[in-house]
């Protein structure tokens, strides 16, 4: 293994917390609120327990095979074809994601700030920023994450600082008005928001931790703070709003931002928006980098370069960016890879496990 | 390879013949009683005191004695091989040689000439050393010896360049320095093959990763002192002759930031200095780029009444901002140029009486807002905060792109200049370590975005010295 490859327990912290926090900061409290009501925060809660669940699947099936990553091993489970087979499902599966993503980014642009810019300038930027720092290691991409981590902490305070005026708590009640019901569908819905802890499916074996403990310690500690940035938003949101607008704006956050005014600044939500590009961004390049990954590793000696499969993904999303125009087929869209991201990150897995230990081919110390 | 014979005569034929063109080398016969003596010498690279002196005079007064015992020079070597004579010859030897003797004598009588040693032009400092490195390279390898008075400083000698034989020294501290990039330097220069070498510049450009970055990646000086520090941290120094800098590697994007007289004030002060650059990094880089994206696209970012002034001053301007923007950078970009090239008498006072004289008028007929002044003289000032020069320069001819890119897409368009800015950091790697590193531990912040104290620095930075950390172990031990 090269030292190029070998991350900290720290840097594996940041790589989760950044490409697990997304858009659902701004559209989750606007999605919800047509489900799970003002128990939103529940929804979220119970779904980041659910994501740990899917975390400690992930850590259970990395422990089998410490030695290689999920691509690697995938042909050792379930035999060469059908491996290269997953490995490609994997790939095509992370392109997409990232793609749904950048146009979902854009869209909200194209809403706020960009009025009459064309479109596929704003694809392209994203494209290449995403597409130049996915060409990096694992080491270096979680340098960039690291650079980035500010900028969501700075993005935290501002919306509590925001929300804080303006809220009433009595918005929340009354708690569970529906039973479990809602909050439980909620929840199902609102585990997307968590996706992007998969990127340990990859890099299980190249985190360097006193203990495999210890690595858990850090993916669940990353976990939790994301439950903690999305709760927070959807108090705030849930208290600031009622229900019946929270239906109707399809970004609620971005509205607490624009009442809130310092001396300095007049409007938040322009620089929140903004700068929101470095953290979509990291999500974004995570997604590219597995799917790079997953698609190099379609043939057992390797398949092409990084660099090759980085910018072949990135020319796809920029051609895709002409397509889409309506925004209702984007938003379908977005549907089928949330319910695609559940098969591929939890179901999969699933399968994967059961079948390892069925065969009994785990321990295997290659 | 020629055989070297014993005869004088044949040997003085071969060397009249190899620089058969050059009118200062002299072969010169000298006849003591029995013996037949020649010198072989360029005399425009001796010293013909030191060759009367002490080669020609003893040998005169002790005609019968062993040329070794007589000859009073301490450089004294025997060769056999007439390749090394006249590689000695060219670096200003004298080369002598018995009739009858199978052997010549190297004697060391180069004439040295060489500035003094002066104070720092480029790194000033108000406290810390005042020694400055010269072009010579044995004087620089002294003053360092002179610091570090250790038998763990290594110096090692290398010659580069198939025609200018230049000498270059590579130092580290061997107990330190991790043993993996001292190879990597030595390969790396063991590789260079080249006819001759300009120091530091080229060595920068043949030993450096990334070919295409505007970023410096290894720090040049010409402090010893600052030497010394980057030596105790486990990194390499390289120096050579006929430069007065020396090379420092392999180095982070935060060592350009440092200067060396952080460590002679206060740590508090020293850090808040240390945040002031790094701020002043953030102004020359996007300050006006961040003002052509208000003014241009958002200027409900800004209270109203802050707009309102804008306003009021861009009222008569004819020029979008975008160009005005450009417009004053190009011309102190100009006016820093001008000021560089120019003899110093007369460069200040053009630097001076051109900035007044062109900032005032061009803002009195109307070409460019007031405000925009302000920011150009700011952004100027911001960027020769830097320490280091390369660093400086980097940074402002990084802020044209970014000036352009919120000149197109506003506020969006310096997030994305930003962020592919971090992103070509962190991929960027200096003989094979990361090159920029967020602080994002304690220790990591320690020399970095502050200056801690000196008593709290208890280990090396993890990267150059991985072996070697511990720094200090009980420093204020006379407090209970």
């Amino acid at each position: 293994m090269s030292k190029e490859e070998v991350i900290t327990g720290r840097q594996l912290f940041t790589l989760i917390f950044m490409s697990q926090i997304g858009l659902e900061v701004l559209s989750l409290p606007h999605v919800e609120a047509s489900i799970a009501g003002h128990d939103t925060w529940l929804a979220i809660l119970l779904s980041g327990l659910a994501a740990q669940a899917g975390i400690m699947l992930l850590w259970w099936l990395g422990s089998r095979y410490p030695a290689r990553n999920f691509f690697a091993y995938s042909a050792t489970i379930v035999g060469r074809p059908l491996g290269a087979f997953v490995n490609l499902l994997y790939g095509c599966y992370y392109t997409l994601s990232g793609y749904v993503l950048i146009m979902l980014y854009i869209d909200i642009l194209n809403r706020w700030i960009f009025i009459l810019t064309p479109r596929w300038v704003l694809v392209l930027m994203m494209v290449i920023i995403c597409g130049y720092a996915a060409t990096s290691s694992l080491r270096k991409l979680a340098n960039i994450t690291q650079s980035f981590m500010i900028l969501p902490l700075i993005g935290f305070l501002l919306i509590v600082f925001s929300g804080v005026y303006g809220i009433d708590a009595r918005n929340l009640l009354p708690i569970l008005p529906g039973g479990w019901n809602p909050v439980v569908k909620g929840a199902y819905t609102a585990f997307t928001a968590y996706v992007g802890y998969d990127l340990l499916m990859y890099a299980y074996p190249y985190v360097q931790t006193k203990s495999k403990k210890r690595l858990l310690a850090a993916m669940t500690l990353a976990n939790a703070c994301t439950m903690v940035y999305y709760v927070a938003v959807c108090l705030i949101c849930s208290m600031s709003f009622s229900l019946k607008q929270l239906t109707l704006i399809p970004e609620p956050i971005v509205y607490v931002l624009k009442n809130y005014r310092l001396a300095v600044v007049q409007s938040i939500d322009i620089l929140f928006l903004t700068f929101y590009v470095s953290i979509i961004g990291s999500t974004v390049f995570v997604y590219f980098f597995m799917a790079a990954k997953a698609f190099m590793h379609l043939r057992g000696r390797g398949l092409g370069n990084q660099m090759m499969w980085i910018w072949l993904i990135a020319g796809a999303c920029f051609i895709g960016g002409f397509f889409l125009k309506k925004r209702s087929a984007l938003l379908g869209l977005a549907n089928i890879q949330d319910q695609l991201s559940i098969i591929m990150v939890v179901a999969l897995p699933v399968i994967l496990l059961v079948i390892s230990g069925l065969r009994g081919v785990g321990r295997s110390k290659l | 390879m020629v055989k070297l014979s014993a005869s004088v005569a044949e040997t003085e034929q071969y060397f009249k013949q190899l620089f058969a063109e050059q009118s200062d080398f002299q072969a010169k016969r000298l006849a003591i009683g029995e013996s037949d003596y020649r010198l072989f010498y360029f005399d425009t690279l001796i010293d013909s005191g030191v060759v009367q002196e002490f080669i020609l005079k003893p040998l005169m007064l002790h005609p019968e004695a062993e040329i070794q015992d007589v000859v009073s020079i301490l450089d004294n070597t025997e060769t056999e091989r007439l390749e090394e004579a006249v590689q000695a010859v060219l670096y200003g030897k004298t080369v002598l040689q018995l009739d009858g003797e199978n052997k010549l004598y190297l004697l060391g009588t180069d004439l040295k000439k060489e500035r003094s040693i002066n104070i720092p032009i480029n790194e000033r400092v108000l406290r810390g050393s005042n020694e400055a490195f010269i072009e010579n390279l044995d004087t620089n390898l002294n003053l360092m010896r002179k610091l570090i008075n250790s038998k763990e400083f290594i110096i090692k000698d290398y010659t580069l360049g198939r025609l200018s034989q230049t000498k270059l020294a590579v130092m580290y501290i061997k107990s330190i320095a991790e043993p993996s990039i001292v190879q990597e330097v030595d390969k790396r220069l063991q590789s260079i093959d080249i006819d001759y070498i300009e120091s530091p510049g080229f060595l920068d450009e043949l030993i450096r990763e990334k070919k295409y970055s505007l970023f410096p990646q290894l720090l040049v000086t010409e402090r010893p002192d600052r030497a010394r520090a980057y030596l105790m941290e486990g990194k390499v120094v390289v120096a050579a002759s006929g430069s007065p800098d020396a090379i420092i590697l392999p180095v982070s994007f935060w060592s350009f930031f440092q200067s060396s007289e952080d460590y002679q004030m206060g740590w508090l002060m020293s850090s808040i200095f240390r945040i002031l650059r790094l701020c002043c990094l953030f102004i020359a880089l996007g300050l006006p780029a961040f003002y052509v994206s208000i003014s241009s696209f958002n200027p409900h970012l800004l209270p109203m009444n802050f707009v309102n002034t804008l306003q009021s001053s861009l009222k008569y301007i004819t020029f979008p901002p975008a160009l005005e923007a450009l417009a004053m950078m190009l011309l102190l970009e100009i006016l820093r140029e001008a000021t560089v090239r120019l003899a110093s008498p007369v460069g200040q006072t053009i630097g001076v009486v051109g900035g007044i004289v062109i900032g005032t008028v061009v803002v009195q007929s109307n070409l460019v807002s007031n405000t925009m002044v302000i920011i150009a003289a700011l952004t100027g000032l911001a960027s020769f905060i830097i320490p280091s020069y390369e660093m400086s320069s980097a940074i402002r001819l990084l802020s044209y792109p970014a000036l352009l890119l919120s000149a197109m897409f506003g506020l969006f368009g310096l997030a994305f200049f930003f962020m592919i800015i971090v992103i070509h950091l962190c991929q960027l790697e200096t003989m094979g370590l990361p090159y920029f590193k967020p602080p994002f531990s304690l220790s990591e912040v320690k020399d970095t975005m502050i200056r801690a104290p000196v008593w709290n620095q208890r280990k090396r930075p993890e990267g150059t010295a991985p072996g070697n950390r511990t720094r200090l172990r009980n420093p204020r031990g006379w407090k209970r």
